[in-house]
């Protein structure tokens, strides 16, 4: 009678245990955390034989991940009889990571002495994965966010001074067009001539705006891949900006050195190429005193410098630098911007302030960088731009 | 007669102030500065 009952309670117990094994990692230390017994769900977890685990120090497992005071509280808390759960990153045989979900009960004698440990771990290495990736994923978001809110907020100051910019002709062309109204009503024309030479100067200037917005907003809006012709000869389109602007040299009696070497071939859009050159040059010439010099260069060179990165394409290097006043240091970035001119020439200058965005728009769009320096004697600023060859045409020199 | 009172005008557009000038020139006596030091500068004339 007796007998028939332990034998079935033992078969319970092999139930119970079969039941576990089925399902969880399951292993047994002694108190010195010395591994005494391991199932098949351990082995197989940590790629470990139960050979090579039995009498090994359960720290051959050890991640290194877990600060000390985890395993520390983890001893405290089992010693006075609590089962302890944490979430752990073992370490495999070979080097991977794996995470279990884990619980250590402590096991007494009859004396309420510790006798020796039982782990139960369960793999949640999946549920980490996709944890980390949700968190990768929420950074990623949070990054686009920070983007597209710097985005909307250049927008927003776009607009702004845009409007600001409208305003200013449009002002003029209203206050002298009344005042002349005025004058003429009393039958005073002396000065009609005067007022109608301000409304047409205003009016060009409104219309110099619209036509760079116009400009600047096709540029931003459209992939200009398609319209890009090859094997245009950036050396004849330089040629023909600089004849166009000579009325403009002459008249402030400034010399313009030329070094161009001959054909540049590139694949571009040649009547943007050539707004970039004349929008420097009439920059130059804008912030040039009377009887100063210009440079304009334009060489090949074996590689294309973008950011840090040299990439071994060909390319064009130019640089227009003038004698004027410079460029402060902490502008040099920043005049590349819709409507930010440089401090030192805002007054005078009188331009639209979408020159050089229209600039940097344009070298983008060929793959291309531009950027500003003072130079180095000290007298007057250059702006440089690098655009890609045409590897095949420019090499034969035809 | 009475003296015309002194009016500095500064602006950055040098169309603003020939705008103000037309303006105000009848009832007022008017300086004008395109910059902030020249600004000053009047200030310290006047």
């Amino acid at each position: 009678m007796i007998e028939e009952s332990l034998e079935l309670a033992e078969k319970e117990l092999r139930d119970i245990q079969s039941a576990l094994d089925a399902t969880s990692i399951v292993a047994k230390a002694d108190l010195k955390g010395t591994i005494t017994y391991v199932n098949d769900k351990f082995c197989e977890i940590s790629q470990y034989s139960a050979k090579e685990l039995i009498g090994q120090d359960h720290r051959l497992l050890n991640s290194g991940i877990h600060p000390k005071s985890l395993w520390i509280e983890m001893y405290r808390s089992v010693a006075q009889g609590n089962a302890w759960r944490h979430e752990v990153c073992n370490r495999a045989k070979d080097g991977s990571f794996y995470w279990v979900d884990t619980t250590v009960i402590g096991f007494f004698d009859s004396n309420h002495k510790l006798e020796y440990y039982i782990a139960i771990r369960t793999d949640i290495t999946e549920r980490k994965q996709l944890e980390k990736q949700l968190q990768a994923q929420a950074e990623a978001l949070q990054i686009a966010k920070a983007i597209a809110e710097d985005a909307s907020k250049k927008k927003t100051e776009f607009l702004a001074k845009m409007s600001h910019e409208l305003r200013t002709p449009m002002h003029s062309i209203i206050s002298f067009s009344s005042i002349g109204k005025k004058k003429f009503e009393k039958g005073n024309t002396e000065k009609l001539g005067h007022y109608f030479q301000r409304i047409n100067q205003s009016g060009d200037r409104l219309l110099g705006l619209l036509n760079n917005l116009l400009d600047l907003s096709k540029l931003q809006s459209t992939a200009l891949e398609c319209e890009l012709e090859p094997g245009i000869d950036f050396s004849a389109i330089t040629e023909a900006c600089i004849s166009e602007l000579t009325p403009l040299f002459r008249e402030k009696h400034i010399t313009l050195n030329q070094q161009l070497s001959k054909p540049l071939l590139l694949k571009g859009d040649s009547g943007l190429i050539h707004q970039v050159i004349v929008n420097l040059l009439s920059n130059a010439i804008k912030f040039s005193a009377e009887g100063k010099f210009i440079t304009i260069r334009a060489l090949r060179q074996e590689h294309l410098i973008l950011g840090h990165e040299a990439v071994s394409t060909p390319a064009l290097y130019c640089t227009v630098s003038d004698e004027g006043v410079g460029i402060p240091e902490k502008e040099l970035q920043t005049i590349f911007e819709p409507f930010i001119e440089s401090s030192r020439t805002q007054t005078e200058a009188g331009g639209t302030g979408l020159g050089l965005s229209i600039c940097k728009e344009i070298a983008h769009a060929h793959k291309g960088h531009i950027w500003a320096e003072n130079n180095v004697n000290g007298a007057g600023a250059a702006i440089h731009f690098l655009l890609p060859l045409n590897s095949t045409s420019s090499d034969g020199g035809e | 007669m009475t003296q015309k009172h002194t009016i500095l005008a500064v602006d950055d557009e040098p169309f603003n102030l020939e705008i103000l000038e037309e303006l105000l020139d009848d009832d007022y006596e008017i300086k004008t500065a395109i910059n902030g030091q020249l600004c000053l500068d009047t200030v310290k004339d006047i």
